[in-house]
């Protein structure tokens, strides 16, 4: 793996060690703040010093907290979108390619119904009605995510199923199982594509919901801290921004960036 | 034309040593080999882009130019036919536009009593330069790649199997053609009939 | 009779392929198919196996009416028809091992209540080196070795009928042969019948019993493949055997 590691490209290697570190203090994010997210006892909109590296906002929050926790709640939630979005259109997918005719045509139909409409505008509409809780949030992503993937999935796995080894397994009845288990080495990479590029589309959305205020408060990913930074109205003086609003904005550019990267193709190089 | 002394071609974990090779100019010569005896890997080393195995060797020169130091330039006189060339025909331009733009990449001029000419030494119909790839049999489209290679004068051709898929009637239909170029141009074939190589070739070298 | 072909036409759109294609295959008889590449000899086979639909006519395996579409037919009438494709290295998954490929259809025809071939035997019957590579990965064999693999694998539903549809294209000289001989001693030793479609027939060394010209979507010629020099009347037949002379004198 090491190897295969080497022989890609610059931009995708960067993009690389930068995700594992995101995941990384994702996943150790208790141990690197230095107080609870929820700790509102310190002094407020203080600079950044020794004990508050990113200073404190105007409720008493330690930004730096806020920040990390941001890392582990914004990743968490593009991760899971990012699952059931790819695992949900790209089963869909393959039991529309096996099963063929009607099935086929109902599973496609109730996907075009999506296509038509921008998921951004329907992901808010139904969020914004829903209770404000997180996994809301992630089911409206996944809800409206899943067709696209499905349908490039459908003509992928269409194509896939033409190859001669799984014609053989047609022809001597083979099952959905045993036609799965061949198209398994093409399939995964598909979906780890597909992976990467819905774990990017969640976040996009997601920060979108917080810009306008929709989603779960007590969950703050990037995009709530960003939205509470501006909603804060002495934001910019004293260079108050700089330590309160450019962080997750950095953090979220660079993960959405490093995420774009992964997922293009070896264009540059 | 072609001198290779001591060849060595590591690719894919396997390393494979070359019998030394002098092509003379104007040379018809065959290639014959068995499978995985390092036909292809020698082709593509030779004339192909980006040939992502190691050479080692003492000399290896096309027009005594070192292999080393040639880039995409050469194909200005080299015309070169991978295996199942045939399949490489875009599927959205009829063959007319195939001819046109080979002509155009190198810089000559489309002249229909040329291509009909041609055509009709490979037995192909003139009607088929409306046609589509997919309209195209396999025989077909093998002649038509074999049209387009000659057509654009190079000095030197080469051929790696071209005869897989063809019947017998158009094999010798391409062997007579390819016989009416002799002592005009280097041609190298790579193929597997050595019927077919004994056929035509001046002298067949077995790797 | 084993195999009655009657009448099949076949057209893409105004495009014909083929027309009132008729012949009768006996048990143990080996066919061979011969005739410009897209002149229809693949569409054929496919529509024998049931991959392809005809237009108009029928097919019957030992006297009963087979559906034109694969998957409407029997497990019983799939298993007795085997089907060897052209490409060796798509027809077999390259990750699998070489006793994973055969244990597909073995688990399969379990399933089914089938009776199956031994995978020994099958691997015996094509090349006794493969008794021991059991666990070799498909990637790693040659494309030769791998045709061999796939008539293993076709022999192991006990077959009645073997389609090769150029199976011998993508492989090389001495390969061709092998694959060839190895047909005609599976035919031989399970009376099976085989169907092969073949561009480069060579009228000296190959042993088939009859052939089939196909020539503008017709059957110009059917005869005995060794009265083909001698009494082959369409004008493709002639110019098929003078192109031969001119190869192989």
């Amino acid at each position: 793996m090491l190897n295969s590691f080497k022989q890609l490209s610059k931009t995708k290697k960067a993009s690389i060690i930068i995700l594992v570190v995101f995941l990384l203090v994702a996943i150790f994010s208790k141990f690197l703040m230095p107080y609870s997210h929820e700790d509102i006892s310190h002094s407020r909109l203080l600079e950044p010093s020794k004990k508050h590296l990113l200073g404190t906002d105007e409720i008493g929050h330690d930004i730096f907290s806020l920040l990390i926790y941001g890392f582990r709640i914004t990743i968490f939630t593009a991760i899971i979108s990012g699952f059931f979005t790819t695992l949900i259109g790209t089963s869909l997918a393959y039991i529309a390619a096996y099963y063929g005719r009607s099935v086929k045509m109902i599973i496609s139909e109730i996907a075009n119904l999506f296509v038509v409409v921008p998921e951004i505008v329907m992901i808010m509409f139904f969020s914004s009605l829903a209770r404000p809780k997180l996994i809301y949030t992630i089911m409206a992503i996944v809800f409206f995510s899943w067709p696209k993937v499905y349908k490039i999935a459908l003509f992928k796995i269409m194509n896939y199923m033409e190859k001669n080894k799984v014609k053989y397994t047609l022809l001597i009845k083979g099952n959905w199982f045993d036609v799965l288990k061949k198209l398994l080495p093409d399939i995964l990479p598909l979906m780890s594509t597909f992976f990467v590029l819905q774990c990017n589309r969640a976040v996009m959305y997601e920060s979108s919901l917080s810009f306008f205020g929709i989603g779960d408060p007590l969950k703050k990913t990037w995009g709530k801290l960003i939205r509470a930074a501006l909603d804060y109205e002495d934001l910019y003086y004293d260079n108050t921004f700089l330590w309160y609003l450019i962080p997750p904005v950095l953090c979220l550019i660079l993960f959405v960036i490093s995420l774009t990267f992964l997922s293009s193709e070896n264009g540059e190089d | 034309m072609i001198t290779v002394e001591n060849l060595k071609i590591i690719y894919n974990k396997k390393t494979i040593i070359y019998p030394n090779i002098h092509i003379k100019n104007n040379e018809f010569v065959g290639l014959y080999g068995k499978s995985g005896c390092g036909k292809t890997s020698l082709l593509e080393a030779l004339f192909g882009l980006d040939f992502q195995g190691d050479l080692e060797y003492d000399k290896c020169t096309i027009n005594d130019v070192d292999i080393k130091e040639l880039d995409s330039r050469k194909y200005d006189y080299i015309s070169y036919c991978p295996q199942f060339s045939q399949n490489a025909f875009n599927p959205k331009i009829s063959v007319t536009e195939h001819i046109r733009l080979t002509l155009k990449g190198n810089g000559l001029k489309y002249n229909i009593d040329e291509v009909t000419a041609l055509m009709e030494r490979l037995g192909l119909n003139s009607n088929l330069l409306n046609y589509f790839p997919h309209m195209l049999s396999g025989g077909q489209k093998q002649r038509l790649i074999l049209l387009m290679a000659v057509l654009k004068r190079p000095k030197l051709l080469v051929l790696d199997e071209p005869s897989s898929a063809i019947d017998l009637i158009t094999l010798r239909n391409m062997v007579e053609f390819l016989t009416s170029f002799k002592g005009k141009l280097t041609i190298i074939m790579v193929a597997h009939q050595k019927v077919l190589l004994e056929k035509v070739a001046d002298r067949i070298i077995i790797l | 009779m084993m195999l009655k072909v009657r009448n099949i036409t076949k057209s893409y759109g105004k495009h014909k392929i083929l027309e009132d294609i008729s012949f009768d295959l006996k048990t143990g008889e080996s066919l061979v198919l011969a005739g410009r590449s897209g002149s229809g000899k693949t569409t054929l086979a496919k529509i024998i196996i049931g991959l392809e639909q005809c237009d108009s006519g029928e097919v019957y395996l030992f006297d009963k009416k087979l559906n034109g579409n694969y998957r409407k037919r029997t497990f019983s009438d799939l298993a007795r028809i085997q089907y060897i494709f052209q490409d060796p290295y798509s027809a077999l998954e390259p990750n699998f091992t070489l006793e994973k490929t055969l244990m597909e259809t073995i688990k399969i025809c379990k399933r089914n209540k089938y009776k199956t071939m031994e995978i020994d035997e099958a691997l015996a019957m094509v090349d006794r080196g493969f008794l021991e590579q059991k666990k070799r990965k498909i990637s790693t064999f040659s494309g030769g070795q791998r045709q061999k693999i796939c008539i293993a694998r076709a022999l192991l539903t006990y077959p009645k009928l073997i389609i090769a549809d150029e199976a011998t294209s993508m492989l090389d000289f001495d390969n061709r042969i092998e694959i060839n001989s190895l047909l005609d001693k599976i035919k031989r030793e399970f009376e099976l019948s085989i169907i092969a479609i073949v561009h480069d027939i060579d009228f000296h060394n190959d042993k088939w019993d009859r052939i089939a010209v196909i020539n503008n979507c017709k059957i110009v010629d059917l005869m005995k493949f060794k009265d083909f020099f001698q009494h082959a009347s369409s004008d493709y037949s002639k110019e098929l055997i003078n192109s031969h002379k001119y190869f192989y004198g």
